[in-house]
């Protein structure tokens, strides 16, 4: 196991490294002069274009800016924006928080719905129930989230004159405030999630339910609904699990559009406005950022399955 | 005169072929009729799609109606704010929303299918790589990677061939590793069975082993997954143009733009708003239905995987 | 009633009404044109006249004493890019280091009973408008117990140092718009001396004008939070910027422009998305907004009949294209282009009728002329039989050509919608237009560096000072910021040359009037209508939205039940 683990952590690395390139180049082929994108003035001069590109290092070869930028990064320094100066990483730490209240928030929401709705269909399969509830979810699954988010901020505000407050506040100096700002983006954001942890949860809620261990418990004489609370929900929820940690991605995808809309300070419109201006440096920070907590999410996912399943480790 | 004879009973053959397929179809229909009707749907989208400029009363550009208009006989979707006829670019609109929805899915299909099969088949270090490849892709946020993937290659401005291969790609590549760790299962799965190391042992090369033998038995699982990632896809699509990273011009709407572009009169225009998300939604619904239903008919295994 | 006053004379002295539009520094800022306000108009004919009038009682003015005290919050669509000024000079940069900033001469409005749009220049830290012994140069003296906010007292070695750098630093922004400074003197602290390199008749506007040479001391301007700080003279201090979220400000106990600033503090939100915007003032949340659409005006109205609203002309799009070479080097073509659009159209389809039909580039001033007493009114009208005419006798009966524009997430969707329904239309008169909508950065690094093949659209920016002109239509280099149309007219330029050597306003204006009638007849710009903002408040404050950049709007409002 320990072996295991070692060569997976061995290619986490390796898999970061390898987005760090992609990301260095990339961004490096983006169209677009940078010097005029910083001055964003009409008549960008030569001399003032220089200046820029060597105050920016971008005077010198790409290999060795990427040398010199890793060689920073590992001493934990993650380089400045190009426009506002601040450091890169203190964007990042700063914007952290709110990104993953966003992310709690609508699994907790996503579960909060999901579970009941999948245990349900399973009990009740093939029932109307069942089926009014599995079209619900999916009717869910295919409703664009903007537009549920928009829909959300248009018309509280026309027919009550309502909208979250504005000024975003962290949630240990105003937890109320906070959560009354976040809600609705959770919402919008953990609606499509639950679709489709509703849509697993009863899937494997029907597998698990037609076990061997099920049928004792029954003629054991248990009730009905501690047989599917205690012990079959239990079992099926680690497919639920697995769903979900690949779903992070996803979901840090969707904070993009719902930080945007509701203008909440967080990692997603820190992204789309660094890739705005073409700010390098914070683009790059904040893939590594991604990627590594990806690639952490994945890892812990990959032990874990080794963990439960050792033939995983031979293959 | 003998050739038509000889012919005859390979025609009359493939009638009944087909006819008990229709019945099979049928059976099927029968059993899981909202899957049925999600295929109906569903090709009729894509007929619609087809068909669009036929279909349409308009060109999609047009202005020459009244503005914002409430559906109405003449206008069955209602207009848009700039004197536009929604019905008509409703249906031109689904070639973006739909060509990308499909386009995506074929790419990353291919990429999927291709990786699965070669890292499944070989195992080993080749499966190695193929792994940490995947796992660069899985290093981005869906979104983010599409994001950052267009502002670095899509340098064509407005709509283009190459604008619209580029968005297909970046979802394509982002569906990708789903694709591929499904296929590269179903292959470990058939990969030591009998007749694959017969094929090896007559010394049949790989590529041929892998396309005449291997391929064949796991197509269900990738028309299953294909069908449902298209709905991702549509909504991915109508996201990117919503953060104004699309690829739909004037002449070339696609739904998520159409929403994007009206944001602004929604409150006044309830149809500006509804119209172009619940096709975004229909379109989405039943490809997943359908895609479902596909799954419980051609592979129960499969249910708990997607 | 000096309200009822100040209208009547507005449309009683229409030509002599100040207007025009401007995103001077379309820089990053104009990401967010969606702010900006403007200075108001009458409108372009007698049928705007009820659309752009406020309702009756919109706006109070204040006929009892200032209170001091309270609070202010307000939306900005987009963080502003940096706090530098010596880098930016984007609107929300102006917007923002107005605040905290001072210059040497100001615009005079600002106060509620202050005509919005007198663009005069008054004094700011001079204590009075400068000596000119002769016409090249100017002595300012400034006011007396000036500190910047760490408390350091501000000598004229300050104003010498801002202006050396505006000059003189790699980054700077203000390069070629001050090229006209020459020498800097400091006699003795209060004193600050310089010459031009030749008769400027601007210089004063330059200085105090809306692009912002503030007086930033080198202890912020060198230092590494030059982009995220300010350390100013002006009316408020900056206490904070919550990156992506808000900036903050207090009250400058010690500003030497009493009894400025009213306000304990200013909060300034940034809130990209415009339907958020609009829900905010809805909810109550922040006390001042600016819209743009009517739509969402009238929406607005309905939301909140507390508050107080005042209608303000806003900007307009302007087409700009290759007069150096076929088929746009004809003027019948451009004239063409003119008279195919609809411009009436595009104002029902985007502003709900509203707007000011039609404006020269530099009409914003008291001696312009509305386009219909132009000579050459009849290129704005609407007359696609003409058009083609005038194609076809140039012998380009079929053009197919390139739009390029920034997208909507850049300017906003109803400039995008302005390009889509311009295309239609021109379609009509036989020119097929490929769209090309493109992201900020190429946006801003090509089409906006006049890197773009057939036609450009992009918001116009009027300055308020004449000489601007001269950066639209002038090739000489170092003098023109802007000539997005490849102008070369030895004619046009020679004019340009004559007005900004003109210190005598009434032959200025002569001048002026001769480059705007040769500017209409080449339509070197083809101009779209400029669209209203409206702007709303709570009831309690006692506030007159101006132009865009002077902050002393915010310095001259005040809170009645504070």
């Amino acid at each position: 196991m320990a072996q295991y683990i070692t060569k997976r952590v061995l290619f986490s690395l390796l898999v970061l490294f390898a987005i760090s390139v992609v990301v260095f180049t990339a961004v490096r082929m983006t169209p677009g002069d940078v010097c005029k994108i910083v001055l964003a003035t009409p008549d960008v001069d030569q001399q003032q274009c220089d200046a820029i590109r060597n105050e920016l290092g971008l005077d010198k070869p790409a290999p060795v800016q990427y040398v010199k930028y890793m060689g920073n990064l590992l001493s934990g320094d993650w380089g400045k924006s190009f426009f506002s100066k601040r450091e890169v990483w203190g964007e990042i730490r700063t914007r952290i928080p709110l990104t993953l209240e966003l992310t709690v928030l609508s699994t907790v929401f996503a579960l909060a719905i999901s579970i009941p709705i999948g245990v349900i269909s399973a009990v009740k399969q093939d029932g109307w129930l069942d089926y009014v509830l599995r079209f619900v979810t999916i009717g869910w699954l295919s409703i664009p989230s903007f537009w549920l988010a928009t829909m959300l901020i248009v018309f509280p505000a026309k027919w009550w004159g309502y909208s979250p407050p504005i000024g975003y506040v962290n949630l240990w100096d105003d937890p109320l405030k906070n959560l009354e700002q976040l809600y609705l983006p959770a919402f919008s954001l953990g609606l499509a999630l639950s679709a489709s942890l509703a849509r697993v949860t009863r899937s494997s809620m029907l597998e698990v339910l037609r076990q061997d261990y099920i049928r004792t418990s029954r003629a054991k004489g248990l009730a009905e609904r501690a047989v599917v609370i205690r012990h079959a929900l239990r079992n099926a929820l680690i497919p639920v699990t697995t769903l979900f940690a690949l779903q992070v991605a996803v979901l840090f995808g969707g904070t993009v559009v719902l930080e945007q809309i509701f203008s909440l300070p967080g990692l997603g419109t820190l992204t789309l406005s660094a890739v705005f201006v073409r700010d390098y440096p914070q683009i790059q920070g904040l893939v590594l950022f991604f990627g590594a907590v990806l690639v952490m999410i994945n890892l812990v996912v990959d032990v874990s399955y080794a963990w439960l399943d050792p033939r995983i480790r031979y293959a | 005169m003998t050739t038509q004879a000889a012919s005859q009973p390979m025609i009359l053959g493939e009638l009944r072929l087909r006819r008990s397929r229709l019945k099979s179809l049928w059976r099927i229909a029968q059993q899981k009729p909202v899957g049925a009707v999600a295929a109906l749907v569903c090709i009729a989208l894509i007929l619609v799609a087809v068909f669009a400029d036929v279909l349409a009363p308009y060109d999609a550009a047009r202005q020459g109606v009244p503005r914002l208009q409430a559906p109405s006989a003449s206008y069955p979707l209602g207009t848009d704010n700039l004197f536009r006829d929604i019905f008509s670019r409703i249906l031109i609109g689904s070639r973006i929303s739909l060509g990308v929805g499909f386009g995506s899915v074929l790419l990353g299909t291919i990429f999927g299918t291709t990786l699965g099969l070669v890292s499944g088949y070989f195992g080993g270090w080749v499966d190695m790589v193929v792994s940490r490849v995947i796992d660069v892709v899985l290093g981005f946020p869906p979104l983010v990677f599409a994001i950052f993937f267009l502002s670095i290659f899509n340098t064509d401005r407005g709509f283009s061939l190459k604008a619209f291969t580029l968005v297909s790609l970046a979802i394509g590549i982002i569906i990708t590793p789903t694709t591929a760790r499904i296929v590269r299962a179903s292959v470990l799965s058939i990969r030591n069975l009998q007749y694959i190391e017969a094929a090896i042992s007559i010394g049949g090369s790989s590529p041929r082993i892998m396309a005449r033998h291997v391929l064949p038995n796991v197509v269900a699982p990738i028309i299953i997954i294909a069908s449902i990632q298209i709905g991702n896809a549509i909504l991915a699509e109508a996201a990117l143009s919503f953060l104004s990273l699309g690829i739909a011009d004037a002449s070339h709407p696609s739904w998520g733009a159409m929403l994007q572009d009206t944001r602004g009169v929604w409150e006044q225009a309830w149809w500006t708003a509804i119209v172009p998300g619940a096709a975004i939604s229909i379109a989405v619904l039943s490809f997943n239905l359908f895609g479902d239903a596909l799954r419980d008919v051609l592979d129960p295994r499969l249910r708990s995987t997607s | 009633m000096e309200e009822k006053n100040y209208w009547l004379r507005r449309r009683f002295s229409r030509r002599t009404t100040i207007r025009g539009a401007a995103i001077a520094g379309v820089g990053a800022g104009a990401i967010a044109l969606v702010g900006c306000g403007d200075d108001d108009d009458t409108g372009g004919g007698d049928n705007t006249k009820t659309a752009l009038l406020p309702t009756a009682g919109a706006t109070s003015v204040p006929s009892k004493t200032p209170k001091a005290g309270g609070s202010f919050t307000f939306q900005i669509p987009q963080p502003p890019p940096t706090l530098d000024p010596y880098t930016q000079t984007s609107y929300l940069n102006g917007y923002m280091n107005g605040l905290s900033y001072s210059k040497l001469f100001r615009f005079k409005n600002g106060t509620p009973d202050t005509v919005p749009a007198d663009f005069t220049q008054e004094i700011d830290l001079a204590k009075a408008m400068p000596e000119q012994p002769d016409q090249l140069t100017y002595i300012v003296t400034l006011k007396p117990g000036i500190k910047f906010h760490n408390g350091r007292a501000m000598t004229s070695e300050d104003i010498r140092y801002a202006y050396d750098r505006y000059l003189n630093y790699e980054k700077s922004v203000h390069k070629s718009g001050l090229s006209f400074m020459d020498k800097m003197e400091t006699p003795d602290a209060q004193t600050f001396k310089f010459t031009t390199k030749y008769p400027y008749a601007d210089t004063v506007n330059y200085l105090g004008g809306n692009l912002g040479v503030y007086i930033s001391p080198k202890e912020i301007a060198e230092s590494a939070d030059a982009a995220t700080k300010m350390l100013g003279s002006g009316p408020f201090i900056h206490t904070e910027f919550q990156t992506g979220v808000s900036l903050s400000f207090k009250k400058n106990p010690d500003y030497y422009d009493k009894p400025y600033p009213y306000f304990d503090d200013v909060k300034v939100f940034v809130v990209p998305d415009q339907a958020k915007r609009v829900a905010d003032f809805a909810a109550k949340s922040v006390n001042l907004t600016w819209i743009m659409l009517p739509d969402e005006r009238d929406q607005t109205k309905k939301n909140r009949p507390d508050a107080k609203t005042d209608e303000q002309q806003g900007i307009g799009g302007y087409i700009y294209l290759r007069t150096d070479r076929p088929p746009f080097n004809d003027k019948r073509v451009r004239q063409a282009i003119s008279m195919g659009l609809n411009r009436k159209a595009i104002r029902e389809a985007i502003t709900k009728g509203e707007g000011v039909p039609d404006q020269l580039y530099f009409v914003g001033y008291p001696f312009a002329r509305q386009v219909k007493d132009l000579p050459q009114a009849k290129y704005w009208d609407y007359n696609p039989t003409e058009a083609k005419a005038l194609l076809s006798a140039a012998g380009q009966t079929s053009i197919s050509t390139t739009w390029d524009h920034a997208d909507a997430a850049v300017y906003t969707q109803a400039y995008v919608d302005t390009a889509t329904l311009a295309q239609g239309q021109l379609k009509d008169i036989g020119i097929t237009i490929k769209d090309q909508s493109a992201p900020y950065a190429t946006y801003i690094s090509t089409t906006y560096q006049g890197q773009y093949e057939g036609m450009g659209h992009s918001p116009r920016a009027v300055a308020y000072w004449l000489d601007y002109i001269t950066e639209r239509f002038t090739m000489k280099p170092k003098r023109g910021r802007i000539n997005l149309s490849y102008v070369n007219d030895p004619k046009l330029e020679d004019l340009m040359d004559k007005q900004r050597q003109q210190f005598k306003m009434e032959e200025r204006i002569q001048t002026v009037k001769q480059i705007e009638e040769l500017v209409a007849e080449e339509q070197y710009e083809i101009y779209f209508s400029t669209d209203t903002r409206s702007y709303f408040w709570d009831s309690d404050i006692i506030y007159r939205p101006t132009s865009w950049f002077p902050y002393t709007h915010v310095m001259k409002a005040w809170r009645d039940s504070a």
